[in-house]
């Protein structure tokens, strides 16, 4: 029996609640060169956090929606961090800058080593959005649009999301279930 | 004596280094209650179940040894079951993978909104592998939230060969 107990485990970590506050994080290195941190933002009427990475396809299929909504909202009273979370060989910051570089990123692509940002937003997958208020209350969670394939994405959900919320509506749906390639968490070397 | 040795014994090398034949790996396509009957079908037996998809390159990579597993324990009461999470239009690649794996087992692919699967199965991400005992009750859920909960087929095969003894 105990030992039936001790595989059922202990609780798994839950994702950010809507209404919560953005947790805090600072000295993210970027694709830029710059570090950034929750602080950097704080001009902004809306956060978008984007968990995202270099390697996995859902994430690379989703680069190209990611770099029109920054050249859309990036601007202005919206801000927008992609971060990564993995470590693996394809993810390290020189592959990240070489993506940025191909792709021409403009916004902040920063790495998150620890992984700490990623548990503490309770993100699972790439990609995942977060989308957070003045007050850096969420008031989204999920996917970006209802489908990978573009051709077969018919409904938005971040950028209705960011709209609501720049008009001080509520945001009509503000939660998806998140889709994408597993984030590769991984156990702390001792 | 002789006679009847010899054949023998090259039938018994043909059939142990017999190569697996792709038309023996199949792929059915299953709603969430498909998935939770094939399971349920298992009852008295231990079921492995392991959630990939073909753009998940961990899954991808630890596949093998869920067909080592299938290999090592399937005839000692070890049922594996792989279930794909692609859109169903993309079955076609998710049956050719696991013909390059010798997938030879169940293999479902799950024609479900993430939506409905994600709550009523408690997982959110791939790679997932779910581990149900005997009585047909979910012994072990594999799936990293957090750094702690990283795993590999090292850690499931632990929880499988503990519930065989």
């Amino acid at each position: 029996m105990a030992f039936i107990l001790a595989l059922v485990g202990t609780a798994q970590a839950e994702p950010l609640k809507i209404g919560a506050l953005a947790p805090a994080f600072s000295g993210l290195p970027g694709v830029d060169g710059k570090s950034y941190g929750l602080d950097d933002f704080k001009d902004k009427d809306v956060l978008v956090v984007c968990i995202t990475c270099n390697h996995c396809p859902v994430a690379v299929k989703y680069e190209d929606r990611i770099i029109e909504f920054w050249k859309k909202f990036g601007t202005g009273r919206v801000g927008f961090i992609a971060i990564n979370p993995n470590n693996g060989p394809a993810d390290r910051l020189d592959k990240m800058k070489e993506r940025a570089k191909e792709k021409g990123f403009a916004f902040p692509y920063v790495h998150d080593a620890s992984q700490q940002v990623a548990v503490k937003l309770g993100a699972t997958v790439t990609p995942e959005f977060f989308v957070f208020n003045k007050e850096r209350q969420l008031v989204y969670h999920g996917t970006f649009d209802n489908n990978m394939k573009i051709e077969k994405a018919t409904k938005q959900y971040v950028i209705p999301a960011v709209e609501a919320t720049l008009h001080g509506k509520k945001v009509e749906t503000p939660q998806t279930a998140p889709f994408g390639c597993g984030i590769e968490y991984e156990k702390k070397k001792k | 004596m002789m006679r009847r040795v010899i054949p023998a014994a090259v039938c018994g090398f043909i059939l142990t280094f017999a190569p697996v034949r792709a038309e023996e790996v199949e792929i059915k396509v299953v709603k969430l209650n498909g998935l939770q009957k094939a399971v349920a079908d298992q009852k008295g037996k231990i079921v492995v179940v392991d959630f990939w998809a073909t753009f998940c390159i961990p899954c991808k990579e630890e596949f093998p040894n869920l067909v080592k597993l299938h290999a090592d324990h399937g005839k000692k009461g070890v049922v594996c079951i792989s279930v794909s999470v692609d859109d169903p239009e993309d079955k076609d690649a998710a049956l050719k993978f696991l013909k390059k794996e010798k997938a030879t087992f169940l293999n479902l692919l799950l024609d479900e909104a993430p939506e409905k699967y994600q709550k009523e199965l408690n997982f959110a991400s791939v790679p997932t592998v779910l581990v149900y005992g005997k009585d047909g009750k979910l012994v072990k859920k594999f799936n990293a939230t957090k750094p702690e909960e990283a795993f590999t087929y090292k850690d499931i095969r632990k929880v499988v060969e503990e519930l065989l003894k």
